[in-house]
């Protein structure tokens, strides 16, 4: 069971990588706007332009404002004790722990990140690729949120 | 799997939100435990029962069918 002092000192070691995720893909998109980047050779996105063009950085802001989310969520854990005893509660619930051993499982979780990082990597790079990887992440979270909303309403 | 968790509760005259707090749980967890939907794990029947003064099986029992 997780201990009120492991959560902050967690929360600290993921709020250190959290901000180097975030700087990280600001990064590449200053670096390649920058550059000489081409999107124009790309069949599937010269039929949605302007949309298709803007849909990557999109795709990257809801990314960078998840990461954001999370930023602020581990400095409320490591700065507020209400906010620490909240979340305390919430992580060590078993009942949301037992939902979560259907929904949440590490191999899904490792699936979901691994999904994500090509989603990004093919908005940038190989757009042929994009449209199924999005396909299968959006089927993956109706999946688990369907789960979720079902265990949830059964126990 | 049958419990008196709503009984004791309401004896001690506990709200479910004091009760889930005492435990670390949340209040759904509680108000799932009563209506007999979740069953509590070994741990957080024995803090429970601690709470309310009593044995485990006081609080917890088994239904006829699951005897054996």
């Amino acid at each position: 069971m997780l201990t009120k002092e492991e959560l902050r000192r967690r929360s600290k070691y993921k709020l250190i990588v959290m901000i180097i995720s975030v700087i990280l893909p600001i990064s590449v998109v200053i670096i390649f706007s920058i550059g000489d980047f081409d999107f124009s050779d790309d069949s599937v996105y010269n039929k949605w332009k302007p949309i298709s063009y803007a849909f990557p950085y999109v795709l990257l802001a809801g990314f960078l404002a998840w990461l954001i989310y999370k930023i602020v969520d581990y400095a409320l854990i490591i700065k507020s004790d209400k906010y620490l005893d909240k979340k305390f509660i919430y992580k060590n619930d078993e009942r949301i722990r037992y939902i979560y051993r259907f929904t949440n499982s590490l191999a899904s979780k490792i699936f979901i990140y691994s999904l994500s990082v090509l989603i990004l990597i093919a908005t940038f790079f190989k757009h042929e690729y994009f449209w199924p990887l999005l396909g299968v992440f959006v089927l993956h979270w109706i999946c688990q949120i369907s789960v979720y909303i079902y265990y949830r309403n059964k126990i | 799997m049958l419990n008196k968790v709503n009984e004791f509760r309401k004896k001690f005259k506990f709200t479910q939100e004091d009760l889930a707090n005492k435990l670390g749980v949340t209040r759904q967890t509680i108000i799932s435990i009563e209506q007999g939907k979740y069953i509590a794990s070994l741990p957080l029947a024995m803090k429970i029962a601690r709470i309310f003064g009593v044995p485990v099986e006081e609080v917890f029992s088994l239904e006829e069918g699951e005897l054996y």
